[in-house]
């Protein structure tokens, strides 16, 4: 689990938002509460989960979610409504919710909810870490070696590169071969991996 | 002053004071056509009497002659009456017998004014005294027309239709009407007119005292008439109740109906201490689970538990309140209690709807007499309304406001909301079935003005003075009005 990763509540019931504090809280998460929508879009960075109340005076739940990926927050969010029905479940999993729950919640479902969340956080900020790295091995390729590698990912022969690149095949070779070795790709496939997270794209 | 005198007199005086009562009944409801047949009868009974008075105490053949002459005159109009009493009242008789009897009767008084000196008698000689209830009266010495069995056909004729109209009232399930009514009018018909006839051939020495049976037959009638009467009397009051229980349901059903476009809002308003009362309670069991639970931390809970279960209870209270098909009581209240009242049910479908309510409510406002739920079923519909006809505004402009105050003899409240506004005839949307809702009843505004009516005050719309949108205002007396 993240132990940096803080749950944000946000419900304008001051009864509900401590009595979810004290249960999360009691789980050992880090909790931070809002009783309006506004305070907590003023957070200037958001590290962890959001739980959000689909209905609140002002802004709706589901505006608030619109709002934080209008930001570029990927925040995960859960939604916690008094009265869901299918139609608005559908409509908060499209916005992008990881979650959506119902009033009265019972704790183990909250819990679940909350680390399953914070789980996709890790993932995501593993991933992340992850392209960060890749990016940095990517800078360090020429820019010819750069071309032969949007080549070699569209899946073309060697001899058919050289033709392109206006070169000989014993050179590609060596290029390619250069290119794996500092983007430490154990094969084509992997290579294409990289080249696609990296949202490089193959060559014509 | 001697015994008939007396007696016949006091028939005269009783039954035109009967006939009166009657005829009182009949001019305050036109609809009660047999008071009116009722009283003429009893004019023509006085008339019988006193020219029955008159031939008794006659001291002259002239003057017996010209009494009994007279006689026929309110025999006539005794048979009219009977007739169009039979005909409003059993509401049975054949006409051709009604028209047989008072034709033959009219036949009767024409030659009766046309032969001399009447139709009962060719020539009248002398009159003799007889003993009649201890008294002396004068009879008719001479030759009895023969023509006289035309009037008396003209009697055997009614007392055929008084009979048959019985009998027909009887068959129709009008036991009472039949037997009573037609029993005692055929009975003192029939006697009247055998004492006369008797009386008239010269077979009984007995004077001609045919009111006297009349008399017997008005006292029924009226005894009957005004067990009718106390019969409408009850009949009337049931009708109220029936009207008062009809209202009741219809306003039962209108506050059902205001409290169906509040059930999103009251789940909620209902799910939310719930919901805390929940997440606080598992906390609380996550605390106990410690080896040293912070004891402080679970007072703190419970507390905040029983605060949410009695908000939750608040609101079921409420709700069943409106939901009570209760009696309409009225009680002395103030109209600001009212008004929050409504406010703490509306507070979330305000919210759900992003309407903002501000409100300026007079403080002391004078206490006003009545039913507490009702007011606040008019105030749920209006606010209700001024919510729906904000509907497509922005939230920015969804203001709703509410004001209370009092002036002189009346408290009023009003309520403006700056919606979409009034129709050109700002009448039609208090009728009823008038809506402009897809899912509307439409007699929200109806049952409202009935409502605010029954309190005897008054219910109207106008523009509101700025912005798009409209006022309601109801304003309700202080005093209590004696319906």
């Amino acid at each position: 689990m993240n132990h940096t990763a803080i749950v944000y509540l946000v419900d304008d019931e001051p009864g509900m938002l401590k009595a979810l504090a004290r249960l999360l809280g009691g789980e050992g998460f880090q909790i931070k509460s809002y009783d309006s929508a506004r305070t907590f879009l003023a957070e200037p960075e958001l590290h962890g989960c959001a739980i959000l109340d689909v209905a609140m005076p002002e802004m709706d739940g589901m505006e608030v979610l619109r709002l934080l990926r209008a930001k570029g927050s990927q925040v995960p969010v859960i939604f916690l409504t008094g009265h869901g029905d299918i139609p608005m479940s559908v409509r908060a999993m499209k916005t992008g919710a990881v979650d959506f729950l119902t009033k009265p919640v019972r704790s183990e479902d909250l819990i679940r909810a909350v680390k399953s969340a914070l789980d996709l956080l890790e993932e995501s900020d593993q991933k992340q870490e992850e392209i960060e790295r890749l990016r940095i091995l990517y800078a360090q390729l020429t820019a010819r070696e750069k071309e032969v590698l949007a080549h070699v990912i569209s899946g073309k022969p060697n001899k058919q590169i050289a033709f392109t690149l206006g070169t000989i095949e014993q050179t590609v070779k060596i290029h390619r071969m250069r290119v794996m070795h500092k983007m430490q790709a154990e094969s084509i496939v992997d290579l294409v991996h990289i080249a696609q997270s990296l949202g490089v794209s193959a060559a014509e | 002053m001697s015994l008939i005198t007396v007696i016949w007199s006091m028939i005269a005086a009783a039954s035109l004071t009967l006939g009166f009562v009657h005829v009182l009944v009949w001019w305050q409801n036109r609809e009660k056509r047999e008071r009116l047949w009722f009283f003429f009868m009893t004019v023509g009974t006085a008339c019988l009497a006193l020219c029955e008075l008159a031939m008794m105490k006659a001291q002259t053949p002239e003057a017996f002659g010209t009494a009994l002459r007279w006689l026929h005159l309110p025999t006539w109009l005794i048979f009219v009456a009977i007739v169009g009493f039979i005909l409003v009242y059993l509401r049975t008789g054949r006409y051709w017998l009604a028209v047989a009897v008072i034709g033959l009767r009219t036949v009767t008084l024409g030659l009766n004014f046309l032969l001399g000196p009447n139709i009962n008698y060719r020539e009248i000689r002398g009159l003799s005294q007889v003993r009649y209830l201890g008294d002396s009266a004068a009879m008719a010495i001479g030759r009895p027309n023969p023509v006289m069995l035309v009037a008396q056909v003209a009697l055997l004729l009614l007392l055929i239709f008084v009979v048959d109209a019985s009998v027909q009232a009887w068959r129709q399930g009008e036991k009472r009407l039949g037997l009573l009514t037609g029993g005692s009018i055929s009975f003192f018909v029939a006697m009247g007119t055998l004492s006369a006839i008797l009386s008239l051939w010269q077979v009984v020495e007995v004077p001609v005292s045919a009111s006297l049976f009349f008399m017997g037959m008005i006292l029924l009638m009226a005894f009957d008439l005004s067990l009718e009467t106390k019969r409408a009397a009850i009949l009337e009051v049931e009708l109220r109740d029936t009207q008062e229980s009809k209202y009741k349901e219809v306003t039962h059903l209108g506050r059902v109906a205001a409290l169906g476009e509040l059930s999103v809002s009251l789940a909620h308003e209902m799910n939310q201490p719930l919901a805390i009362i929940l997440s606080n309670a598992q906390a609380a069991q996550k605390l106990l689970e410690n080896k040293t639970p912070d004891l402080a931390e679970v007072g703190e809970i419970l507390g905040e538990i029983v605060n949410e279960n009695l908000r939750a209870s608040e609101t079921i209270k409420r709700i069943r309140a409106l939901l009570q098909r209760g009696e309409v009581s009225s009680q002395i209240l103030d109209l600001n209690e009212v008004v929050t009242e409504v406010f703490h049910l509306m507070k979330n479908e305000m919210a759900r709807r992003q309407v903002s309510l501000s409100h300026d409510l007079a403080r002391p406002l004078r206490h006003i007499p009545a039913d507490r739920i009702q007011l606040q079923q008019v105030l749920l519909n209006l606010m209700l309304n001024a919510c729906d006809s904000m509907e497509t505004g922005s939230p920015d402009t969804k203001k709703l406001h509410v004001t209370t105050k009092s002036d002189g003899a009346s408290v009023s409240m009003e309520v403006t909301d700056n919606g979409q506004g009034l129709p050109a005839d700002v009448e039609s949307i208090f009728q009823a079935f008038y809506t402009t809702k897809d899912q509307g009843l439409g007699m929200g505004l109806a049952i409202c003005r009935s409502i605010i009516a029954a309190h005897h005050g008054q219910l109207w719309a106008e523009p509101a003075r700025a912005g798009s949108g409209a006022t309601f205002h109801v304003v309700l007396p202080v005093k209590e009005v004696k319906s």
